[in-house]
């Protein structure tokens, strides 16, 4: 996450019609990365590293050896990317997590804001943030905060997860969400049953 | 599933479910399996996991446990301290909570004055809820009426049967099953959790294994409401400590007269004290008929006993 800060730094730079000189001075680094961040942006995702992601989007109850074997890649590649994009646990929003997301909000840049928060798994259940014309990939974030501000939101909930219909990382993600709408509700039960058709799978 | 957030996520609302629904023999196995991804979690994560681990344990009846886990939410806290009984430090406590969690933590301050005895401040203090913004009554029907129950049983005002029936009457199967045992004596709903053995032992008279699993699992608050609304014979409570602030509220031990048997005698305690002098026997009977004298204060050889022990 320092590396990517740090070339959020240089992008923002980039944008304000810094010269690549002042900024590899700055930052201490080649002419040449400064060119390569103008060119491809500062959220770049290497293929590699993107079909490992994706693979896992897809398939959300994989282990790294499946990963690895699946895709012909060694584990510890697959054990390095996993945890570069915060897989194993949520990165939980600091300042500079906040700081990226207020700019590419701002810049509406959405389809980079998807890449950021889906990629990077950025949990964002405490924060409020203002999303409007929010991408389908993201829609359970702000889902989850129409619920921290007590909306009922029950009927779009089925909608979006009838929507989403594979069992793909982003609809487990949607499901924690009906699992706090159905506590509310106080239909124990139905998570139960949920969780028992989980486990059959 | 390789993902530990989301994992943590999924067994916390599964945990909930579980404890919630009184399934806690699965809660048991998931519980095991959170321990072993626990250290792995973050800060945050770890924190919102005790919080579900304190729930459960507190929805099992383990007030001990659940205390434990409680550290950094403190209503959580003051809930599992009600439930042990430790009211003084309820009474202590300042927290700023707002909403319906400012509701609970004054109704927990309430009961606690309530039950160190202090009827008239925890009145008081439950008029303060009125005060709370965005609470309606709708929300806190259930826990007034428990509230009202409680007090008027507790005052030893009769009134507390209306509170108790107008409270079936509202809210009907939903009432906390714990305390329609307590109330009702109907443990026909009771299953096998801590709270469910310990009423059910003290309604088949077993005090010991009662005294026993409430002081294993910190359930001292179920014991003590138990013994205001069905009080047993001081004789059998008198053994415990645990219970020593509540003997007030134990049946009073009965004096037996035996008047027409061939040396008349009278017993009190277990013990037979033979009337020779009827004159000042019976005057020694009505005194401790009258409450003139302190039946639980009365010591084990007191002048009048002795003078009777001495003729006899």
């Amino acid at each position: 996450m320092k590396k990517l800060y740090k070339k959020f730094l240089i992008y923002k730079a980039i944008l304000k019609g810094m010269s690549p000189d002042i900024i590899s001075q700055k930052f201490n680094i080649s002419r040449n990365v400064i060119y390569k961040i103008k060119k491809e942006g500062f959220l770049r995702i290497k293929e590699k590293e993107k079909l490992v992601l994706d693979y896992f989007q897809k398939n959300p109850f994989s282990s790294v050896n499946e990963i690895s074997r699946n895709l012909n890649f060694s584990k510890s590649f697959v054990y390095r990317t996993l945890r570069k994009y915060n897989i194993f646990n949520f990165k939980q929003p600091n300042k500079k997590i906040l700081k990226i997301l207020e700019f590419l909000i701002r810049k509406n840049d959405f389809e980079n804001l998807k890449n950021f928060i889906n990629y990077y798994n950025i949990d964002l259940d405490s924060e409020i943030l203002n999303f409007e014309n929010v991408p389908f990939e993201i829609k359970y974030i702000e889902l989850s905060q129409k619920l921290n501000s007590g909306v009922d939101i029950s009927y779009e909930l089925e909608n979006y997860l009838s929507e989403l219909k594979e069992l793909n990382f982003i609809y487990l993600k949607a499901l924690v969400i009906k699992f706090d709408v159905l506590i509310l509700k106080k239909q124990y039960k139905e998570i139960i049953e949920i969780f028992e058709n989980l486990k059959k799978n | 599933m390789i993902c530990l957030s989301l994992k943590a996520k999924f067994y916390n609302s599964y945990l909930n479910a579980l404890s919630l629904e009184e399934e806690f023999e699965k809660g048991f196995t998931i519980l095991r399996k959170i321990k072993r991804i626990y250290k792995k979690l973050t800060k945050k994560e770890k924190l919102n996991m005790e919080r579900f681990i304190s729930v459960f344990y507190y929805n099992y009846g383990n007030y001990k446990k659940a205390y434990d886990f409680s550290k950094n939410h403190p209503l959580l806290r003051i809930l599992c301290l009600y439930q042990m009984g430790e009211y003084l430090k309820i009474i202590n406590s300042d927290y700023n909570i707002l909403g319906f969690e400012k509701f609970l933590y004054i109704y927990a301050i309430s009961l606690s004055f309530l039950l160190i005895g202090e009827s008239v401040k925890s009145i008081e203090t439950f008029i303060k809820v009125y005060n709370i913004e965005d609470i309606k009554f709708e929300d806190i029907i259930e826990l007034y009426y428990v509230f009202m129950t409680i007090y008027y049983k507790f005052i030893g005002d009769d009134n507390y049967i209306g509170f108790f029936k107008k409270l079936i009457q509202l809210i009907g199967n939903r009432v906390d099953k714990h305390f329609y045992a307590i109330v009702s004596k109907d443990i026909s709903n009771l299953k096998n959790s801590p709270k469910d053995k310990l009423i059910k032992y003290y309604f088949k008279g077993r005090i010991n294994k009662a005294v026993e699993i409430a002081e294993r699992y910190g359930i001292k608050t179920i014991l003590n409401l138990l013994i205001l609304f069905h009080p047993k014979n001081y004789m059998k409570l008198k053994k415990y400590k645990q219970i020593e602030k509540f003997l007030k509220f134990s049946k009073k031990p009965r004096i037996k007269l035996y008047l027409l048997r061939k040396r008349p005698y009278f017993k009190f305690l277990n013990k037979k004290f033979y009337l020779k002098d009827k004159g000042i026997s019976i005057i020694i009977i009505e005194l401790l008929v009258n409450s003139r004298i302190k039946l639980f204060k009365l010591p084990k050889k007191d002048v009048y006993l002795d003078f009777l022990e001495a003729e006899f």
